[in-house]
């Protein structure tokens, strides 16, 4: 109930600093909107070549636009801004001072304070999560619903505890900065699990072809 | 000639200062590879019949040559103040970033030559000598419109402290009608015309659609001259932007 307390004050406290300079409320919004219109014409090009992707639909794969979005939002306001560039804290000392406080120091390094501009991101993504959805004709219940909300808070959680892991590693190798390195792994959940498995038999596949293989699967 | 020696200066000067940084720059690296890693899968699943992974791995391989930082590298020499001492050097301001950009480049290449050779070793792509030699021209161009187009947008911090933001949109423009999210050629036929004459192509897919010989010689004739025109049009545009900039720098202390 303290930590809840703690985090809900540095909340608000993030906050207060941001939305002091809100010209670049207009702005970050104009970045949130072209990004998201950039994503959906991608998809839109995408779905002019193909009826399906792997299996999905262009309704279905623009709910995951959403949900990537919903994602990326949510770690970039509460996470990304305490645990960016991790190792340059620790290297600097700026780290003691966190762990004088009175407060888990797990607690105050992963999630001490916030950016707000980044729930533009997360909004966005609801936005088009909800798009798609309409866009797919299914009947929502409250128990999707729920399902859904489930599993974001499960991937919230997850990509919480991967990135906070990711950042420790800055205890024994300083120099290494993952911070980009994961943002660019994480990008890869934008697209449908099926197409990585595809891309790994069709080049094999094709590089049977090529080299006219007896041992190629397809070959026979 | 003496801008020349000073170039290769700053830029063994940087080489060895980013050695320093190897491990973010292997990150950095990866950064730059997946984008096309990505887009591989995708358009493989969306159209099996054909075979992209040529032209991912040539993009791969443009977007490691043409990468520019200046948001981050020139843009913090704004907003630190540090500008001001370039300013008293007896060399043109651009120097600086250009060769911080050059090394950075030769160490995007270096570092993601493994990843060149295992993309080669586990795809189906081949290419022919020809065809690269065509290209390369092609890259030299395309990596200079990249600084040119980035070097504008890192001129923002002089309004803004949101230059990396404004240089964000340059991306996603350029990921968007670049090649990067689909090969130009698949495109809408509505606005396939304006995709190829926007510069976005010309910085990224262009050099890339060169080298798998997907182009024509009237294609290819047509592609370098878009990439002259740009390349004239983003030079007036940085000085412009640089001369209105400058009048709004001040720096203090020291």
């Amino acid at each position: 109930m303290r930590l809840i307390r703690i985090f809900i004050a540095s909340l608000a406290r993030s906050a207060q600093r941001e939305l002091s300079h809100s010209a670049n409320l207009l702005f970050e919004g104009l970045l949130a909107v072209i990004n998201t219109l950039a994503g959906i014409a991608a998809i839109a090009v995408l779905f002019t070549q193909t009826e399906s992707l792997a299996g999905w639909r262009r309704e279905s794969v623009i709910v995951l636009l959403g949900a990537f979005q919903i994602m990326t939002g949510l770690m970039w306001t509460f996470v990304e801004p305490n645990v960016g560039w991790f190792g340059g804290k620790v290297k600097s000392g700026e780290l003691d001072d966190v762990l004088l406080q009175p407060v888990p120091s797990l607690f105050t390094i992963s999630l001490g304070g916030c950016n707000p501009w980044a729930l533009l991101t997360l909004l966005s993504g609801i936005v088009v999560t909800l798009i798609g959805v309409a866009a797919l004709h299914v009947q929502v219940t409250a128990v999707n619903v729920l399902a859904f909300v489930v599993l974001l808070g499960a991937g919230a959680v997850l990509m919480w505890a991967s990135r906070v892991a990711v950042a420790c590693v800055a205890f024994w190798a300083q120099g290494f900065e993952p911070d980009v390195l994961y943002g660019a792994l994480c990008s890869l959940a934008v697209i449908p699990r099926v197409c990585i498995t595809q891309l790994c038999s069709a080049c094999c596949w094709q590089r049977c072809r090529s080299r006219s293989s007896p041992a190629c699967p397809r070959a026979h | 000639m003496r801008f020349i020696r000073l170039l290769i200066g700053y830029v063994k000067q940087y080489f060895v200062q980013w050695l320093s940084m190897r491990g973010f720059t292997l990150t950095l690296v990866a950064n730059q590879a997946i984008t096309p890693l990505i887009g591989l899968a995708v358009w493989t699943s969306a159209v099996p019949g054909q075979n992209l992974s040529a032209y991912y791995i040539a993009l791969m391989v443009v977007r490691l040559c043409v990468v520019s930082y200046e948001h981050h590298t020139f843009s913090g020499s704004i907003y630190e103040g540090s500008l001001a001492d370039n300013l008293l050097q007896p060399h043109p301001v651009v120097l600086k970033p250009l060769s911080e950009n050059l090394a950075i480049r030769v160490w995007h290449l270096l570092i993601g030559l493994p990843l060149l050779i295992g993309a080669l070793v586990f795809t189906p792509a081949h290419f022919d000598a020809t065809n690269i030699l065509s290209a390369l021209p092609a890259l030299v161009l395309a990596g200079a419109l990249n600084f040119l187009f980035t070097y504008a947008l890192s001129m923002s911090a002089f309004w803004t402290e949101r230059a990396h933001g404004v240089t964000g949109i340059g991306t996603t423009l350029i990921f968007l009608l670049g090649g990067e999210a689909a090969p130009i050629r698949f495109l809408p036929e509505a606005i396939r015309p304006l995709g190829e004459a926007l510069p976005f192509r010309v910085m990224l897919g262009f050099p890339a659609e060169v080298a798998t010989g997907a182009l024509s010689s009237l294609q290819i004739i047509t592609g370098y001259a878009w990439q002259v025109i740009w390349l004239c049009i983003f030079a007036l545009m940085v000085l412009r932007v640089w001369r209105a900039g400058l009048r709004r720098f001040a720096a203090v202390g020291g």
